[in-house]
């Protein structure tokens, strides 16, 4: 338990994706055999089901501190996780020694089909036997919080490592079928299976952000601009007759966005890397695989003329070619920006010349991002955070004016400047006007602008439209409730297809 | 013209910081001074070098001003000491019971081989943390025979100084063009929670970085610092010391300032003191 404390309080702020590998790999190799399946478990973000109530941990709490409710309120309020307050309250008899992860699993997984009474002393008793930081971990896995977001890749590199096993298959088997109760892990990735040279997918060739203009780029010349329909990327593989979809971010998706249609059109021995636009169709900017043959390391041009001869056969309403944008100066660039019709379209700039390359630190692909899409949207209610780190609440629900109703349309994570997060808090507690569970509605009257990628159809909300993407992009103090959008309004951006 | 009364080690600290101009006057710990019949001396308060608690005495009463302190020797300063009285002005920086110190030799511990990683991925070491105090007490106990250890320049001023007043503290070699690569990349380099110009920072980098102070028991204080990680240690009483100094003093009377002052009031009122939170202007 200590080395993973130690993983997640090094992982805890860090922004070097090479620091957090380094953290990550050092945890793989260090662990013994039988904490890893639960070490895999935790930090692919798995979560235990929620086994206690706040109210209920507080308790216990109080019952073995000796710290009265109020107090315990208090630190709660300082530390604004109550996973972590109750941990560090209760006072520790000396270093208690070090638990296997394996071990203080077991105990979690014991007590879950307990009913809540009886978990009081087996969990009372695994504090005792806990360090502070690492009873914060046991107290997170008990109230069904996972313990981190760190990409999967990261995980899978540092399996691959530790288990002499490709990363791709490592990921497969681990996004297809796999049981943290399961048998051996490393069996389980070791199974010999013929078929594993069929679904492999090639690593992503790296992608920041365009930040600024695209001036920083230097001379335009040195650059293609490709359009994506979506931040998302995934690559399609067809070999040995069958399809599969991989993420960008290492996982292995179930066969969606109804590719049995594709299976015919693309050719055996293609690797493709598309983007997924809100309506899940697939755009695909470039060729990894061609004929069967890895082709990443031949010229940006010379992909893109296989792209399109392979895209010749595919169905259109499923799988497109992305546009290409010829310019020949950045002014240019922009303008043919402006002019692509449908929103929530983004820019891929790739150099010119350039190779597909996971280590490329220095040639990473640009996202030219597409300005969002907003409109002004009232606040309805507020989830409390589930005793998380700040900020107070874990999601906003805004909503917008149909007749004189408010329908809502979005939830949002509240990401507001610390002050402004201060003052919502202060009007929540001044002007809620029901309680449900975490959730608490206010009097409409804050407006705020919200920002989205793109609006589609959806038979599930209420309001019968479902935003991609949506993010508070600020608090509209001079807006007055009358000015918020209408649902009508919304209709109006719900994304056109143009193919 | 005012005066600043002071430990005599403390006076060349306000030298440095507030100028030559100042009035001050140096005083050894239980020495005591008279100022209209109040009689006047300082205690150690093992805070950092020279910090010291105030004794007022007049009549019956005794009054004591804690300033900052902490109940673990960390072998810099001379340890707090308990003095009895009536009144106990407290300070209640890490006021609440979610604050509870490991030793210092544990987190030294730990530092260490935070900083071994670091040498083993080849980068520098860089640990924020206050020049008065903090980073003396690292300076005291970081084994120099791991790597060299560097510092930034406000940190070598006020060490230079303490270990020209007889503290016996190593000193840390200057952040500068003349290190090698290799030298930096198996340094530990302490610097104040400003950090490093830019030239300077280019020149150590690459580099990780963390932060020692007893904000980063919470995860809420480690985020506010933006650094990964972080090392609890604390030249501030935890909630333990706390409550083990205002018993300590014999005090019936307890003002508690600085830090979660109404929680720690309302909890001593709660063990049967008087006690009240003083607001500072």
């Amino acid at each position: 338990v200590n080395r993973l404390c130690m993983l997640l309080t090094a992982l805890n702020g860090s922004r070097d994706p090479e620091d957090i590998q380094a953290a990550s790999d050092r945890y793989f190799a260090e662990i013994p055999d039988e904490d890893l399946a639960w070490g895999v478990f935790l930090l692919r973000g798995g979560r235990l089901k929620r086994q206690c109530p706040p109210a209920v941990l507080k308790q216990w709490c109080v019952d073995t501190s000796g710290i009265p409710p109020w107090l315990v309120e208090e630190c709660i309020a300082a530390s604004r996780d109550n996973a972590e307050a109750v941990a560090l309250i209760i006072p520790s008899a000396g270093q208690a020694a070090e638990q296997r992860l394996s071990r203080v699993m077991g105990v979690l997984k014991q007590i879950e089909v307990l009913p809540v009474d009886h978990k009081r002393e087996p969990v009372i008793k695994a504090w005792s036997e806990l360090r502070p930081y690492h009873r914060v971990l046991f107290n997170r896995l008990l109230m069904g919080r996972s313990l981190t977001n760190l990409p999967a890749q990261v995980v899978h590199r540092s399996l691959s490592k530790r288990t002499d096993q490709r990363e791709e298959i490592i990921a497969f088997r681990l996004g297809q079928e796999w049981d943290v109760l399961d048998d051996d892990l490393h069996a389980f990735l070791h199974r010999r299976d013929d078929t594993d040279s069929h679904w492999f997918a090639y690593p992503f060739h790296p992608v920041g952000p365009l930040e600024g203009e695209p001036e920083h780029l230097g001379n335009p010349l040195l650059w293609v601009a490709d359009t994506l329909r979506g931040q998302n990327r995934v690559q399609i593989i067809k070999r040995g007759g069958a399809m599969h979809l991989w993420s960008d971010g290492g996982e292995w998706m179930e066969e969606r966005a109804g590719n049995g249609f594709l299976r015919n059109a693309l050719p055996d021995g293609t690797v493709l890397e598309c983007s997924v636009s809100p309506q899940r169709t697939l755009s695909a900017h470039d060729i990894l695989e061609y004929s069967g043959e890895d082709i990443r390391t031949r010229s940006v041009e010379e992909r893109r003329e296989l792209l399109d001869a392979v895209l010749r056969g595919a169905p259109p309403e499923r799988l497109t070619a992305s546009g290409r944008i010829a310019f020949s100066d950045w002014d240019a660039l922009r303008t043919a920006r402006e002019g692509i019709r449908d929103r929530g379209t983004h820019i891929l700039l790739k150099r010119n010349g350039g190779v597909i390359d996971t280590d490329a630190r220095t040639d990473r692909w640009r996202l030219w991002r597409a300005d969002p899409l907003t409109i002004d949207a009232v606040l309805l209610s507020v989830r409390r955070s589930d005793g998380g780190v700040a900020p107070p609440y874990s999601e906003m629900t805004l909503a917008v004016w149909t007749g004189d109703r408010l329908v809502p349309c979005a939830r949002v994570h509240p990401s507001l400047p610390e002050h402004e997060m201060t003052e919502i808090v202060r009007f929540v507690e001044n002007n809620t006007t029901e309680r449900f569970g975490p959730v608490r509605s206010v009097s409409p009257s804050l407006v705020f602008t919200i920002g989205f990628d793109a609006v589609r159809n959806s038979a599930r909300r209420k309001s019968g439209l479902a935003l991609t993407n949506p993010r508070i992009l600020r608090w509209h103090r001079t807006r007055r409730l009358t000015e918020a959008a209408t649902l009508d309004q919304l209709r109006a951006m719900v994304m056109v297809e143009t193919w | 013209m005012g005066m600043y009364v002071a430990h005599h080690h403390t006076v060349p600290l306000l030298h440095l910081r507030l100028g030559k101009s100042i009035r001050t006057h140096g005083l050894e710990y239980g020495e005591v001074i008279e100022r209209k019949g109040v009689q006047i001396s300082l205690h150690p308060a093992g805070h950092v070098a020279g910090s010291a608690q105030v004794r007022l005495e007049s009549g019956d009463e005794v009054c004591v001003v804690s300033g900052d302190y902490k109940l673990e020797d960390d072998g810099v300063c001379r340890p707090y000491e308990p003095v009895r009285c009536n009144t106990l002005v407290t300070e209640s920086t890490f006021g609440l019971p979610i604050y509870r110190w490991r030793p210092q030799g544990e987190i030294m511990g730990e530092l260490h081989s935070w900083w071994g990683e670091n040498q083993r991925r080849e980068r520098a070491s860089v640990v924020y943390c206050y020049a008065l105090g903090k980073a003396q007490r690292l300076l005291r106990h970081l084994d120099g025979s791991q790597g060299p250890i560097l510092a930034g320049e406000n940190i070598i001023n006020t060490t230079e100084l303490l270990a020209h007043h007889g503290y016996p503290l190593p000193l840390p070699r200057r952040i500068d063009p003349g290190l090698t690569t290799d030298a930096i990349r198996r340094s530990l380099i302490l610097l104040p929670p400003s950090g490093l110009p830019d030239s300077l920072l280019r020149l150590i980098s690459p580099f990780s970085a963390t932060y020692v102070s007893g904000w980063m028991a919470t995860g809420k204080g480690r985020g506010a610092r933006g650094v990964p990680g972080g090392f609890v240690l604390s030249d501030h009483a935890d909630w333990e010391g706390l409550n083990r100094a205002v018993a300590a003093s014999g005090a019936r009377n307890v003002f508690v300032m600085h830090g979660y002052t109404s929680s720690f009031a309302r909890w001593l009122r709660g063990q049967g003191y008087r006690a009240e939170e003083v607001v500072a202007e």
